[in-house]
């Protein structure tokens, strides 16, 4: 494998999409190529940097108040009884009445 | 009085929700304002994401890809509020144009702060942004990158690769203004 051949599917390799044979082909590339070893470093080290900074942002976060609001009305929804179960109920309470 | 069977099986499911689908509810907000790129619009997608996901939650396969299937309604409703507002639109061909011409990948440049990372994040269009935040930072698949966007897993991967070019070019762009050394 070429340098440039490297390059080309250095984004697939880093994705862990590559075909087992082709991703031996890279490795072994990777084995006698400092050059390539410190590009796959350096792109790693960019893409690290950036998944931290875009989820530890402000903007990003999720608001507390928000969050436990969100829940509770789900649970709310979750649990109450469907119409059918209603019905049932009224039906029930009117054959022991 | 309601059966105690049926109060017993929705405090089941609820548990089950709450165990697999509530914890994601940080990371599918992240995307929905990335998507968004407004904070009430991302509460909103995220608070109908999570009633339909409850409602639909007998589909999904306990202990699989949550976080994905959640995403993929997410994605959904994004496509259909978007709809509504008349925003859908293909990739304009400028865009692609744009991305086209970044033949040469630069080198990363040294020491960039978050700031600068996420400025040049910013300044990718949308198309390119939302592939790179999906699998770089978000870390889905290819696969399920392009089953959330509903377009070929062969655009993931150019989008992605030409993304990558555009947030490199941008970077090497603040390392020049600032006098940042690049490596190579």
């Amino acid at each position: 494998m070429r340098c440039q051949e490297f390059r080309e599917m250095m984004d697939s390799y880093l994705g862990d999409e590559l075909l087992v044979e082709t991703n031996h082909d890279v490795l072994r590339h990777l084995e006698n190529c400092p050059a390539c070893r410190n590009e796959l470093a350096a792109q790693r080290g960019l893409l690290a940097q950036m998944r931290l900074a875009v989820k530890n942002a402000p903007e990003m976060q999720l608001n507390q108040a928000f969050a436990i609001k969100l829940r509770n009305n789900l649970r709310e929804t979750a649990l109450r009884p469907s119409v059918w179960e209603k019905l049932k109920a009224v039906v029930l309470a009117a054959q022991d009445f | 009085m309601f059966g105690i069977g049926a109060r017993e099986v929705r405090e089941k499911e609820w548990a089950a929700f709450e165990a697999e689908a509530l914890p994601l509810m940080a990371d599918v907000f992240r995307v929905a304002n990335y998507l968004a790129r407004d904070r009430e619009t991302a509460e909103d997608l995220t608070q109908e994401t999570f009633a339909q996901a409850l409602k639909s939650f007998h589909r999904y396969t306990p202990d699989t890809n949550c976080r994905a299937w959640l995403v993929t309604i997410l994605y959904h409703l994004n496509s259909k509020r978007r709809h509504k507002l008349g925003q859908l639109k293909l990739v304009e061909d400028t865009e692609e144009q744009i991305a086209e011409t970044v033949a040469f990948v630069p080198p990363i440049p040294e020491e960039l702060k978050d700031e600068e990372i996420l400025q040049a994040l910013e300044k990718l269009p949308k198309a390119f942004r939302d592939v790179v935040v999906l699998t770089d930072v978000e870390e889905f698949s290819y696969k399920e990158v392009a089953e959330f966007m509903q377009v070929p897993i062969g655009t993931v991967m150019s989008r992605l690769h030409r993304g990558r070019k555009l947030l490199r070019q941008q970077l090497t762009e603040y390392a020049r203004n600032f006098g940042l050394a690049a490596d190579g």
